[in-house]
């Protein structure tokens, strides 16, 4: 069966939120609402002044914890691709959906006075369009994949990493996003830049 | 101090689990020592009933749209909520038949444990909901733990009461509930303070948990009226019954906002390192 994630490039990403707002425009949330988040990696994890980012939404998992919490039913996991779907019409707003997953997806809309989540833009997968998230990025650091086979090649790039360090650990919920880690930046005493340095201190003496 | 959230799921499961201490306690002693209580049976039954009751009404203005609470036994399948529901449903209809039946003179014994043991599977459904990994701190047996405390207190502590006089007890069974509560509160208040403890030796989120909770006034303040119930119990030359109550109640609510409102969340801790 076909599992869609995300495939998320940190080494690509900027960090400029493209794909934040991308989401915003779609879908108008109200301003305490974001579907997708970009979260700056910690000194622990990346530490160097070139900042890393992971741009998160929902993992769309393979047993999701928004399911199985909702007393209503108001979750649903298409069989097409695995997309799981939050019906508003059914939520009453308990809010155990958003207790229960630990990557904070959905979140309480104040207005509605309901939970709402990224949908994968599951509308505009049925017209084989790309979510707002993917088009917009300017450096295509977030596509689509099936994660059920995970058919990144392994020439193009190493594999992706479903856990990396600084998200939730849940392999019980089994998310479907990869993710390829930041890259660690040249160092300016070492590398291609250091004979340059080197020449340019011998000139100026 | 930031606003106090789900004031509804508060009184939820300090009111439920009161309904069910009641419940098991009053059965184990009536049973225990027939002899040693004077009671107007339907008592017991009609207090839980109304106490539940009271619960579960709070728990409706918890949702964005109350009357969608109807359909909240929707995923019986998988939604430990859905699971409550009908676990309380139940245990409220087995209060209801024994209510009935004591009301007709009908004291039955087999009711009465199974209005104990509906009331226990509904205790611990409640505990399943809370139990999952958004919260890493609770994902554990702490749930549990926590409204088995909270149901054996003020169970207990419902008992002591009398009633006014309704319930009245002997002297020895005065005394052998009086050192329950006595023991059951400083076993659970020293629970109180080693769980945070136990949570640093966790993840980064378990132990952000623990820290909110002590730099939380509320943590201190619900450790400090169970030492001064404590306190009432050994230093008091008369029966503390009705203060003793109220501290413990209100150190019980004081408790479970701390459970509501100081839980660090999973996702709070995303792009940080979470060992």
């Amino acid at each position: 069966m076909k599992q869609l994630g995300f495939h998320f490039n940190a080494k690509k990403c900027l960090g400029c939120f493209t794909c934040a707002m991308a989401c915003k425009n779609m879908y108008h949330q109200p301003t305490a609402v974001t579907w997708r988040k970009l979260y700056n990696l910690d000194d622990p994890i990346y530490p160097y002044a070139f900042r890393g980012f992971y741009s998160l939404a929902c993992n769309h998992c393979e047993t999701p914890a928004c399911l199985r919490a909702c007393p209503v039913g108001a979750y649903a996991k298409r069989d097409t691709d695995g997309v799981v779907i939050h019906d508003q019409n059914k939520c009453i707003g308990c809010g155990n959906c958003i207790r229960s997953c630990p990557f904070g997806a959905p979140q309480y809309n104040e207005e509605l006075k309901k939970a709402e989540k990224c949908s994968f833009c599951w509308q505009r997968l049925d017209q084989n369009l790309e979510p707002a998230c993917v088009l917009s990025c300017p450096v295509n650091a977030i596509e689509i994949i099936d994660v059920s086979t995970n058919n990144m090649e392994p020439t193009q790039a190493p594999p992706g990493i479903q856990f990396p360090e600084g998200f939730p650990e849940s392999k019980e919920l089994n998310p479907s996003i990869r993710f390829t880690l930041p890259k660690t930046p040249d160092l300016l005493c070492s590398g291609p830049f250091s004979t340059k340095i080197a020449k340019a201190k011998k000139d100026n003496s | 101090m930031k606003p106090v959230k789900e004031i509804p799921l508060v009184l939820l499961t300090i009111f439920t689990q009161a309904a069910i201490g009641l419940s098991l306690w009053a059965t184990f002693f009536l049973y225990s020592y027939p002899d040693g209580i004077y009671l107007f049976t339907p008592v017991i039954p009609g207090v839980a009933l109304v106490i539940l009751t009271v619960g579960l009404i709070s728990s409706v203005f918890h949702l964005g749209h109350p009357l969608g609470g109807i359909r909240s036994m929707g995923n019986l399948k998988f939604s430990w909520l859905s699971k409550e529901i009908l676990a309380f449903g139940v245990y409220g209809v087995m209060l209801v038949t024994d209510l009935v039946l004591q009301l007709n003179g009908v004291s039955s014994l087999p009711i009465q444990v199974l209005v104990c043991l509906c009331g226990s599977v509904a205790l611990y459904t409640s505990s399943r909901i809370y139990r999952n990994a958004g919260y890493p701190a609770l994902n554990n047996f702490i749930p549990l733990l926590s409204f088995v405390g909270t149901s054996v207190l003020l169970g207990l502590g419902l008992l002591n009461m009398g009633f006014l006089g309704f319930f009245v007890m002997s002297t020895e069974v005065s005394a052998v509930l009086g050192q329950t509560l006595f023991w059951t509160l400083i076993i659970f208040t020293v629970i109180h303070f080693l769980i945070p403890v136990y949570w640093l030796t966790g993840n980064r989120v378990m132990r952000t948990t623990s820290v909110n909770h002590f730099r939380s006034i509320l943590f201190w303040t619900r450790g400090l009226l169970s030492i001064w119930a404590i306190g009432l119990f050994i230093f008091s030359n008369q029966n503390p019954t009705l203060y003793i109550f109220w501290l413990i109640f209100i150190g019980e609510v004081t408790g479970r906002v701390l459970f509501f409102n100081h839980m660090a969340h999973a996702s709070e801790n995303i792009g940080k390192s979470f060992v």
